[in-house]
């Protein structure tokens, strides 16, 4: 049985083509991922608080045990669900910067999807912005590609070391640039046609 | 030939019937998070939690099953009298 997906990964993606490398993978810090698991735990202990405050009040008049579990096990079907549905948005909303491209792809729940990329030749500007006191601590913030003409700017949010990503975007587009005059993809001119 | 409410209530398999509407929505729902961890998922990551998701949710709905299979729903009396044997006056 082969496993090597769970252990080795090409960074393969939708669209990636045979001579493009993925130069870093990018999602958000895990902050923002930490405030909604801390939100989901609390959710998974408040029923059984709730339980045994209800039960201190009605053990007198009914034995609702088996009942509270039977629904409690549900309930944790349902929290299960929810705990999996905030991990697969988390590792769904990511950046890629490769040595061609930097695509920026966002998952809004099951059926909205929106991937945008970004040629490394048409950067004009990085800028990078860390505001707030557990941002500064945790170095985590947004990094924002200018780029030409009037097209919106190319956000990457909250993410873990921005200026570190920075210095990698930069290096990967001074050597597009060198390795791409004239913005001619080298690559695909000695396909066949 | 004459059926009263409650004797068409007892003939309906409630429990086959919410154990069934319990597993059809779960597993839709826990597919489109397989599907999307495995299809747009980038590196090994998510498709680790997608296997440990998978895992989880085979073991908690057998759980579920199990428990709902030991649990009795009484439908009886007269008109749509809902009770279940668990809740008791101890009184």
């Amino acid at each position: 049985m082969d496993l090597s997906i769970f252990k080795i990964s090409k960074y393969t993606f939708d669209g990636k083509k045979s001579y493009e490398n993925v130069s870093i993978l990018v999602y958000r810090h895990w902050i923002t991922i930490a405030l909604s698991m801390i939100g989901l735990l609390l959710a998974l202990f408040l029923p059984l608080a709730l339980y045994y405050i209800a039960k201190s009040f009605f053990a007198n008049y009914y034995n609702i045990e088996s009942i509270f579990w039977f629904c409690y096990l549900i309930y944790m079907l349902l929290w299960w669900f929810a705990l999996f549905y905030n991990l697969t948005m988390y590792f769904l909303d990511t950046w890629i910067v490769s040595d061609h491209r930097i695509i920026d792809s966002k998952q809004h729940g099951f059926f909205k999807r929106k991937v945008s990329e970004l040629n490394l030749a048409k950067i004009q500007d990085i800028s990078v912005e860390i505001k707030g006191l557990i941002p500064t601590f945790l170095d985590y913030g947004n990094l924002e590609i200018q780029t030409a003409g009037t097209e919106p700017k190319f956000v990457f949010e909250q993410i873990p070391h921005p200026s570190r990503v920075k210095d990698i975007i930069m290096r990967e587009h001074n050597k597009y640039v060198e390795a791409h005059k004239g913005d001619i993809e080298v690559h695909e001119l000695s396909k066949p046609i | 030939m004459s059926m009263d409410i409650a004797s068409i209530i007892d003939i309906i398999p409630f429990k086959t019937i919410l154990a069934g509407l319990l597993f059809l929505i779960y597993w839709v729902q826990a597919f489109f998070i397989i599907y999307h961890l495995i299809r747009f998922g980038i590196g090994p990551k998510p498709k680790i939690i997608a296997l440990v998701f998978f895992v989880g949710s085979i073991f908690l709905t057998m759980v579920v099953f199990v428990v709902l299979g030991q649990f009795a729903f009484d439908f009886s009396g007269a008109g749509f009298n809902f009770s279940l044997p668990n809740i008791t006056n101890i009184k």
